[in-house]
């Protein structure tokens, strides 16, 4: 060995002297003993590394950050994102409760039917036919602006049919074929809701996960441990708007009712970059959706967005949690 | 207090220098910090040798660090971006010529290469061995990019010299000259 050599094996050194008792560094250690040159360049260099690794321990670490990592271990999360957890919350709740008009569906049904007889009338027609199915009667202005109620009601409905507005310009689903983690969740939801045939029935893993890859579908990378655990699970394929798909698992493992996890690729999901990711989970993260009446969990991981699936009470929305 | 605590405790201030080196950025630092003891707490229970728990540490930090890279997701603008790295131009002969800031700003300044072993060599944690582990790179590649990001903080350091981190760089500087010359 010579000096370069020495040289270059103690530039890695650590300048706390903690590596002395490797073996790597006694031959070059023992040269720069006999080296007075040597010797000196590496006291040089270690004094320059100390002080070079003693900044960097004043670094300042930023106030709360022990206390937020202990505190999220616990299940809560930091006070800033836990504001954006709780507005998202109150809005997709407030949202969902949001109920159309009563006769509403009939409209559209009626509107329908009349629009597909209509194709081979005159426009003339048509334009008669659309009259007649929405007999819209407006109240009269000075009716509803009578008290500071109505005014008020008039004025947030305005504001929340902006907000919407707003919303459907910016995201429409169908545009691109993609769809918000909220909107897959009813997609999934509802499809429960009205039945449908399974595709693969009992399978353990191994096979799922085989019949998923064969099928150019997802498979359960991320998912909680107790889930990966359970066997004799059901699974078919979802269809997407934009002919794209998305797996759909039933896991009956647990005693307290089936559970289902809807996985699809984030390729195919807008706005999901808020989602946590399984680590993260917390009970902010639950959703009780009064529309579909189903209580549901939404991750991500680098690939897919999940959904996981129970019909129960809101009230037990949280129940989901002890799963991860 | 708890395992995990204790963990917490010794290791989150150095995982912490080492995020943010990487990150450049005070907010993203901490997230990767509190994401590693995330991943801890799902899947460290698989660890089965406890004295490994450091490294394991580093490592996670470090490939979550490459995913978010990797992802295309970029950090938000760097807060040493544009700091001044340069030491003070008269300081007293205190026996500190820098602080915590200017000495990650010079590292922010060096390819990734060399700015992730460095810093894993200062914050004092590790043997070159142990980085070599962390970054999945081999020993000799390490050794050799703990050299050459030397040189290349030497150089920085150089171009505005003061007191006595300056002497001791000029000193080895210029030893390293001969001995190469």
């Amino acid at each position: 060995m010579d000096k370069q050599e020495a040289q270059f094996i103690l530039q890695s050194f650590r300048p706390d002297g903690a590596d002395a008792a490797d073996t790597d560094f006694a031959a070059a250690l023992k040269l720069a003993a006999e080296n007075r040159e040597l010797g000196k360049w590496l006291a040089d260099e270690r004094a320059a590394d100390a002080a070079f690794a003693a900044a960097l321990c004043e670094l300042e670490i930023p106030e709360g950050l022990r206390q937020h990592i202990l505190a999220m271990m616990k299940g809560d999360r930091p006070a800033a994102m836990a504001l954006n957890d709780t507005l998202d919350h109150m809005f997709h709740d407030a949202m969902d409760e949001v109920e159309p008009p009563a006769n509403l569906r009939e409209q559209i049904l009626t509107a329908m039917s009349i629009g597909a007889g209509s194709t081979e009338a005159k426009d003339s027609q048509l334009s008669k036919a659309e009259e007649k199915v929405i007999p819209v009667v407006y109240p009269s202005w000075g009716g509803w602006f009578s008290s500071w109620g109505r005014a008020a009601a008039v004025a947030a409905a305005v504001l929340l049919g902006g907000i919407l507005a707003v919303q459907v310009t910016k995201n429409p689903v169908g545009h691109d074929g993609m769809m918000a983690p909220h909107e897959l969740q009813h997609h999934a939801a509802n499809l429960l809701n009205v039945g449908h045939e399974w595709e693969v029935r009992e399978a353990d893993s191994q096979s799922l996960n085989h019949w998923l890859v064969s099928h150019e579908l997802p498979t359960p990378a991320s998912v909680p441990r107790s889930l990966r655990s359970m066997d004799g699970m059901d699974c078919k394929m979802l269809r997407l708007p934009g002919d794209r798909k998305a797996s759909l698992i039933c896991f009956k493992g647990d005693g307290s009712g089936k559970l289902y996890l809807m996985i699809t690729r984030n390729v195919y999901v807008r706005d999901n970059d808020e989602l946590p990711q399984l680590t993260e989970v917390t009970t902010r993260d639950c959703y009780h959706c009064p529309a579909t009446k189903w209580n549901a969990v939404r991750w991500r991981d680098a690939h897919n967005t999940y959904i996981l699936l129970s019909k129960k009470e809101k009230s037990r929305k949280d129940e989901l949690l002890r799963f991860f | 207090m708890s395992e995990f605590e204790q963990l917490v405790d010794t290791y989150y201030k150095p995982l912490y220098r080492f995020a943010y080196s990487m990150a450049k950025n005070a907010d993203s630092a901490a997230d990767l910090v509190q994401q590693t003891f995330c991943i801890w707490a799902q899947k460290g229970y698989q660890l089965k040798d406890r004295s490994k728990a450091k490294t394991w540490l580093f490592t996670t930090l470090y490939r979550e660090h490459l995913a978010i890279v990797r992802r295309g997701k970029h950090y938000s603008d760097g807060d040493l971006d544009d700091m001044e790295y340069r030491l003070p131009a008269h300081e007293q002969d205190s026996g500190r010529q820098i602080d915590g800031k200017q000495a990650m700003a010079m590292l922010a300044r060096l390819h990734e290469n060399f700015r992730a072993p460095l810093t894993l060599f200062y914050i004092q944690q590790h043997s070159y061995k142990e980085i070599s582990e962390i970054l999945d790179v081999p020993i000799g590649t390490i050794m050799s990019r703990i050299s050459r990001g030397k040189e290349q903080l030497r150089k920085m350091m150089l171009a505005e010299p003061s007191a006595n981190t300056a002497k001791i760089i000029r000193k080895n500087t210029k030893n390293n000259i001969q001995n190469h010359g």
